[in-house]
């Protein structure tokens, strides 16, 4: 009874209950299972495994997810509010007589029911057609090939910066945590929480287009002109400011907690009676161990980032894809609608795939049960 | 190469007001080369006597009295604020895994040990030295078992050759068999010439095992009895010896009566006639007492 205690107490922890040759297993063996001891490099292997296996189902997953969302998006269309006629006829809407207009809605079959138009739409679309924007007059491809780089431009540039300043600045406020540091910008944090991102896009032009002349306040290019890089870049500033601005607070102060609580736990008094130096121990005990759980925070909160360009685009007329959104859902457009509510999802979902694979390779203890 | 606590007392205080008597007047002296046991129940204050001795006291905590390590190189104050963790006193911590960050295998934090010390030794070496496969060094902390981990917590103090080693309840939770292993590789160490602080609970373990040379026993932040191991267990001279001996399986299993006190706003003096009311060896102003190389706790003479 004794051996097999023994052998148990020396299996590594989780492996479950053990066989009846647990008393066999040599007291050594990492992990062993089922009486065999898989080699470390099999440990890995097989986490490699778990991790692929998960990818996999995820990916899996995201079709009958965009399948619902893409339905949920046509039957909720037909019942809103918005007569999609008013967006196509414009100012004609009110010159035009019934008669006609019923013509128009048939020809573009506003009167089908939406199971009909969805069932249309996903024809066309696995037939390789994403259909016709009615919003912007051209094909639903072109608008997003025109769009959606300027859109990546300024998402990518605004969520690299937003990540940068949070780790910087929550990884030293995490570290002297009650400190002058800590508490600025803990409360400034809150402060700039509570600012919804339309009213710092307006606060940002008055300011510094309108005030201090110093950056345009609007679009891509000055009035007409070709774009050039210089010109884009001092278009650029404003609104991926703004859009960073917006992303910093939950960044930092998850990046800041989980510092926080890496702090207080028993590997860092570890580290400090083995005798490493404090320096060493927050850049490789506390900032590798909080890392999973910021990029986790940054996964789960990927919409925050899209309902953010949305509103930075719409004040700033910046011509991207999170701008057109808007556009497309006033005038129900719903080739381009559609396109882009699925694109978000699928992005989204994605992004927090990325994001769960990331933390399973920084994370070893990290389960990939999903 | 040894280790010196005189008249330590640490005083903890709780946001609430109240004030943990967490060590009071303790002095102990850990010989190069021996094992000193460190024995009393849980919640008596025998863990904040390593993280004295590491220097690690919870922030806030007051402290008086000295803690010495002697070395090679001359005798060192540890809260003079010279480096000297790992290097000349190292800690077995007592749940050993989570002492390891989690995200990085044990041999990455073994080798940084070792580069940071400046030791000559490798993590091999090291791994072989506590009886480790030095394949499971590739291990992260969560897939090393409580008896791997622990040997890993070993290496991981040895790396740098320390002159003390304070070993925190390094057998909290093991079964018998790793209990006797872990004990071994202490006892190994101080032949070697370490000088090694045992803090436990576990009086089986040492009746059974034998490892430890000298014996002090802890109550309410106070030592009630030191003296040599062997000696003590045979004849103990305090009531609470006798009684926490009393209380092994294999000396008849007889409760101690009630339960530990609290350290919180303790009275400046032995507290153990409040729980054992017949002792005539507390209640009232007490001192130890030095007999030989035993000492005891007892009441102090009216003259």
């Amino acid at each position: 009874m004794t051996t097999v205690q023994a052998g148990r107490e020396e299996r590594p922890a989780g492996t479950g209950q053990d066989a009846g040759q647990a008393g066999t297993v040599p007291d050594d063996a990492p992990r062993p299972s089922e009486g065999q001891a898989p080699s470390v490099q099999d440990l890995r292997r097989g986490r490699h495994r778990d991790i692929w296996a998960m990818v996999g189902r995820r990916l899996l997953f995201i079709v009958p997810v965009t399948a619902a969302v893409s339905a949920g998006l046509f039957a909720a269309a037909k019942y809103s509010p918005f007569d999609p006629l008013v967006g196509y006829l414009g100012t004609r809407y009110m010159t035009t007589s019934d008669a006609d207009k019923a013509i128009i809605s048939e020809q573009l079959g506003f009167d089908r029911p939406w199971y009909s138009t969805y069932w249309g739409w996903v024809q066309d679309l696995f037939g390789g057609d994403l259909g016709l924007s009615r919003s912007f007059n051209q094909p639903v491809a072109q608008v997003i090939g025109e769009r959606l780089p300027w859109t990546l431009l300024l998402a990518g540039t605004a969520l690299a910066l937003a990540v940068v300043v949070a780790l910087v600045l929550g990884i030293a406020a995490g570290v002297r945590s009650g400190g002058i540091l800590d508490r600025g910008v803990t409360a400034l944090c809150v402060v700039v929480q509570g600012l919804p991102p339309f009213v710092m896009s307006l606060a940002a032009i008055a300011v510094f287009a309108l005030a201090l002349g110093w950056l345009p306040a609007a679009g891509l290019t000055d009035g007409g002109a070709d774009p050039t890089v210089g010109g884009v870049l001092r278009h650029l500033v404003l609104p991926v400011v703004v859009l960073a601005i917006s992303q910093v607070p939950w960044l930092l102060l998850a990046v800041r907690e989980s510092v926080v609580t890496s702090k207080g736990e028993d590997f860092v008094a570890g580290a400090v009676s083995r005798g490493i130096p404090t320096p060493t121990i927050t850049r490789r005990h506390i900032v590798p161990t909080s890392l999973a759980p910021f990029v986790n925070i940054v996964g789960v909160r990927l919409p925050e980032l899209v309902v953010g360009a949305v509103l930075v685009e719409e004040v700033f007329s910046w011509p991207g894809v999170a701008g057109a959104i808007v556009t497309s859902a006033r005038d129900l457009d719903m080739a381009l609608l559609a396109f882009l509510t699925i694109g978000t999802t699928v992005v989204v979902m994605v992004g927090s795939l990325l994001a769960d694979v990331v933390v399973a390779l920084m994370d070893p203890r990290v389960s990939t049960d999903g | 190469m040894s280790l010196r606590v005189e008249n330590l007392t640490v005083r903890l205080p709780l946001p609430n007001g109240s004030v943990v008597h967490a060590a009071s007047d303790v002095s102990l002296d850990v010989p190069r080369g021996t094992i000193t046991a460190l024995v009393g129940e849980s919640g008596c204050g025998k863990s904040i006597l390593a993280s004295a001795v590491m220097d690690q006291l919870p922030a806030g905590a007051r402290r008086s009295g000295s803690i010495t390590v002697t070395t090679p190189q001359g005798a060192l104050d540890v809260f003079a604020g010279e480096p000297f963790r790992g290097l000349h006193a190292a800690l077995v911590p007592q749940s050993a895994a989570t002492h390891l960050t989690p995200v990085r295998t044990a041999r990455s934090q073994l080798d940084e040990t070792i580069t940071t010390l400046g030791s000559p030794r490798t993590s091999d070496e090291l791994a072989v030295r506590v009886g480790l496969d030095p394949s499971a060094l590739d291990c992260y902390p969560h897939e090393l078992s409580g008896g791997m981990a622990q040997r890993v917590a070993v290496a991981g103090a040895l790396a740098g050759d320390p002159s003390v080693i304070v070993a925190d309840e390094p057998t909290a939770s093991l079964d018998r068999a790793l209990t006797d292993r872990v004990l071994g590789l202490l006892r190994e160490c101080a032949d070697d010439g370490a000088a090694v602080l045992l803090i436990t609970h576990d009086l089986a373990s040492l009746v059974r095992t034998g490892v430890a040379d000298r014996l002090a026993v802890m109550y309410a932040s106070r030592l009630m009895e030191t003296g040599p191991a062997a000696e003590v267990f045979d004849d103990p001279w305090h009531d609470y010896t006798r009684d926490l001996l009393g209380a092994l399986p294999s000396r008849g299993l007889h409760p101690l009566p009630g339960s530990p006190p609290q350290l919180t706003d303790l009275p400046d003096d032995c507290v153990y006639f409040l729980r054992r009311p017949e002792t005539r060896q507390s209640g009232g102003p007490t001192a130890l007492v030095q007999v030989g190389d035993r000492s005891y706790r007892t009441l102090r003479e009216v003259a």
